[in-house]
C-alpha cells in the first residue's frame, strides 16, 4: 500500500476507474481525464492541492468504517499475495487506519479535482438510484475502494456526460484536433485553466490541451491520451497487486500482474482442494447462514430458523447475506480489527451451526465415517 | 458502497451454493469429481457475480464448451440466460484459432524485419522494451478470460476487474472453508470435548490451525 504520498495520478484513475463498467467509463470519463492529463497533470505535481487536501483528510474521520473496509480490503489482497509483511492482518490498528486513511485522502483529492476542476459546485448529488441501478452490474470491490460520497459525484458527472455524447472517444479526439489548435495557438500553456474547462464536459467531443513545447497535431495528442489511460490503468493495477509501489516501467509490472493472476488462480485451484478435502455433506450450507442470520438478528426469527426445512428460497437467502453484510460492516464501524472480524463472521456461523446441527443427526453420521480420511488431509493442510 | 459489496458477495456465494447443491451429490462422488464441480461452481459464482464484463462471458462459455459442466450450467444460469451466452453471435470472441495464428506469424515476422533494419538506431532499447511488453501482453491475454481479441487499454481495464473478482473469490472461499472445517469438527466432537476447546465462545485465529490437530485426535477413536 503506498500510503505514504498518493500522487494525483493515482488518485484520478481509481477515481473514474472505479465508477463502473470499463469500458463505458473510459469512453464517458474521457471529457475529465484529457482536461486534466492534458493541463493538469504536469501541474498536479501538487502543491495547490496538497493543503485542501488536509483540509479534505479532516473531514473524512467521521466515515472510519470506509477506513476499516478498505484497509481490510488492502490487507486481504497484500495477505492473500503473502508478499506484504509490512500491513499485515496482524499489524496494530494503527497501520491499517494509516492505510485506510490513505485511500481516503486519495478519494479526497480525487473528489477535490473532479468536484471543483470539471463539473464546478453546481453538481448536488441528487440520484442516488441512478447510479445504483447503473453500479449494480459491476465489480462490488472496485466500488468498495472508493468514498461514496465521491462515488456519487463522479457516477452523476459520468451519467450527464454519458448523455450528452454519442461518439467513440477516440474519434472525438481526432476530431478535436483541429479544433484544439486553434485554442492551443492562443494559449498553449502548461497552467491548470480548470474555469475554461468546466463548460466543456457537455459539448459533443472532448478538448484535449496540448502541453507545452509538445507536438500539437492530432495524431500525437490521441496518442498522448491513450498512453496517459493506459499508465492510469497501470497505477490502479499498481495498487492492487501488492508490494508494487517500487516497479517503474510497463514491462516490469505486467510482470508483477501476471505473477499475481497466476498466483491468485492457484490459490483458487488449491482452496477448491481444500474444499473438497473439508466437505463431504454439502446440504447444510444453506442452513448454516439462515440460522446465522437469525441468530444474529433477532429472537423471533431464530425460532422460524428451527422450524424451516433444509431447502431456504434465494429470497431468504437474500436476506440472510443481506444482513450478513450488514453486521459485517457494522462489526467494522466499531473498530474491530479485520481478523477479528473474519473471525466474528465464522463465529457466529459457527455457533448456530451448533444449534442447527442439533437437529440434522443423520449428516453426522456420513461426516463421521469421512472424519478419519478426513483429518490427515486437513491436517497436512494445516501444516 | 455497502449495497455494492453486498450485492457482489451475496451473488457469489447464492450462485456458488446453488452450484455446490446442484452438483455434488455426496454419496457417490470422488475426490476429483467433488474438486472439480467446486472449482466449477466457483468460477461460475465469479463470472455471474462480475456480470457485464467481458471476461465474465468468456469465464462461461470456456466452462460450456465441456460436455460434463452443460447441464449443471444451464441450471445454475437458467436456460434462457444460457443461451443468450453460449449463442456463438459475439463478434471479438468469434476470432478462429488459425486466423489468430496467422496474425501472430505475420506480426512476428514483421517486427523482426523492421528490427533488423533499424538495429543500429539508438533506439534499440526501446525497441526491445516494447517487445518485451509486447510478450507480457501476450501472456496475459491468455491469463485473463475473453482477453485475447481486446486491445491494450481495455485488456488493462479487463484485468483490473478480473483481479478484485478474484481475490473477492479466494477470500470467500477461504471464508467457506473454514466455517465448514470447523462445521465439521463440531459435528463429530461430543459437547463436553468442544467445550473444553473453547469451540463455542470467542474465536481467535490460531484455533483454524488447532483445528488440524484437534481434528486428527478427533479422528482416531471414531475411525
Amino acid at each position: 500500500m503506498n500510503c505514504g504520498t498518493p500522487s494525483p495520478d493515482q488518485l484520478r484513475p481509481a477515481l473514474g476507474l472505479s465508477s463502473f463498467n470499463w469500458n463505458q467509463s473510459m469512453d464517458s470519463l474521457s471529457p475529465i481525464f484529457p482536461l486534466p492529463a492534458s493541463g493538469e497533470i504536469s501541474s498536479f505535481m501538487g502543491n495547490p492541492l496538497n493543503s485542501m487536501h488536509v483540509n479534505r483528510l479532516m473531514q473524512f474521520p467521521a466515515d472510519p468504517g470506509f477506513a476499516e473496509r478498505a484497509a481490510r480490503y488492502s490487507c486481504f489482497s497484500s495477505a492473500n499475495y503473502g508478499a506484504f509483511s509490512g500491513v499485515s492482518e496482524a499489524a496494530g490498528k494503527p497501520s491499517r487506519v494509516s492505510s485506510g486513511h490513505c485511500l481516503k485522502a486519495k478519494e479526497s483529492r480525487m473528489q477535490l479535482e473532479m468536484g471543483d476542476g470539471e463539473f464546478g459546485s453546481g453538481k448536488e448529488d441528487s440520484s442516488v438510484t441512478d447510479p445504483a441501478s447503473v453500479l449494480g452490474e459491476s465489480s462490488a470491490k472496485k466500488r468498495k475502494a472508493a468514498a461514496k460520497r465521491k462515488l456519487k459525484v463522479t457516477v452523476e458527472n459520468d451519467l450527464i456526460a454519458k448523455k450528452s455524447r454519442s461518439a467513440e472517444s477516440t474519434e472525438i479526439e481526432k476530431d478535436s484536433g483541429m479544433p484544439k489548435e486553434e485554442q492551443n495557438v492562443d494559449e498553449k500553456k502548461q497552467g491548470k485553466d480548470d474555469g475554461t474547462k468546466a463548460s466543456e464536459p457537455f459539448k459533443d467531443y472532448i478538448h484535449v490541451r496540448a502541453r507545452r513545447g509538445q507536438a500539437t497535431d492530432s495524431h500525437s495528442l490521441a496518442e498522448r491520451v491513450r498512453r496517459e489511460k493506459i499508465s492510469q490503468r497501470m497505477k490502479l493495477l499498481q495498487d492492487l497487486v501488492p508490494g508494487c509501489n517500487k516497479i517503474t516501467g510497463k514491462a516490469l509490472m505486467l510482470d508483477e500482474i501476471i505473477n499475481y493472476v497466476q498466483a491468485l488462480q492457484r490459490q483458487v485451484e488449491f482452496l477448491s482442494m481444500k474444499l473438497a478435502t473439508v466437505n463431504p455433506g454439502l446440504e447444510f450450507n444453506l442452513e448454516n447462514l439462515f440460522a446465522k442470520e437469525s441468530n444474529e438478528e433477532s429472537p423471533i426469527p431464530f425460532t422460524l430458523a428451527n422450524g424451516i426445512d433444509t431447502h431456504c428460497s434465494i429470497g431468504q437467502l437474500d436476506s440472510i447475506l443481506h444482513q450478513a453484510a450488514l453486521m459485517q460492516s457494522s462489526l467494522d464501524m466499531f473498530g474491530s480489527s479485520a481478523s477479528q472480524v473474519e473471525n466474528l463472521w465464522d463465529d457466529e456461523l459457527n455457533t448456530v451451526l451448533q444449534s442447527s446441527f442439533g437437529q440434522n443427526q443423520e449428516i453426522g453420521a456420513p461426516s463421521q465415517s469421512f472424519h478419519g480420511q478426513l483429518s490427515i488431509p486437513h491436517m497436512k493442510i494445516e501444516l | 458502497m455497502q449495497a455494492a459489496d453486498l450485492s457482489f458477495h451475496r451473488i457469489f456465494l447464492k450462485t456458488m451454493f446453488m452450484g455446490l447443491k446442484l452438483g455434488v451429490s455426496s454419496r457417490k462422488m470422488s475426490y476429483q469429481e467433488r474438486k472439480r464441480v467446486i472449482k466449477l461452481s466457483a468460477n461460475i459464482a465469479m463470472a455471474v457475480a462480475g456480470n457485464g464484463m467481458n471476461w465474465s462471458r468468456a469465464l462461461i462459455i470456456r466452462h460450456a464448451k465441456h460436455e460434463k459442466n452443460k447441464v449443471l450450467l444451464r441450471s445454475l444460469l437458467g436456460r434462457k440466460r444460457y443461451e443468450s451466452i453460449t449463442e456463438p453471435g459475439f463478434a471479438p470472441l468469434n476470432f478462429t484459432w488459425q486466423k489468430m495464428i496467422m496474425k501472430r506469424r505475420f506480426r512476428r515476422t514483421n517486427s523482426i524485419l523492421r528490427r533488423g533494419a533499424h538495429a543500429s538506431n539508438g533506439a534499440t532499447a526501446r525497441v526491445i522494451a516494447r517487445s518485451m511488453a509486447k510478450k507480457r501482453t501476450r501472456t496475459l491475454k491468455s491469463l485473463v478470460p475473453g482477453g485475447e481479441s481486446l486491445d491494450d487499454l481495455s485488456l488493462l481495464g479487463e484485468t483490473i476487474d478480473y483481479v478484485i473478482s478474484l481475490q473477492t473469490q479466494v477470500h470467500l472461499m477461504r471464508l467457506l472453508t473454514e466455517v465448514l472445517s470447523v462445521s465439521n469438527l463440531r459435528q463429530t466432537l461430543p459437547q463436553g470435548l468442544q467445550g473444553t476447546l473453547g469451540l463455542s465462545n470467542s474465536w481467535l485465529p490460531t484455533r483454524i490451525l488447532m483445528s488440524g490437530s484437534v481434528d486428527y485426535m478427533g479422528g482416531s477413536p471414531l475411525s
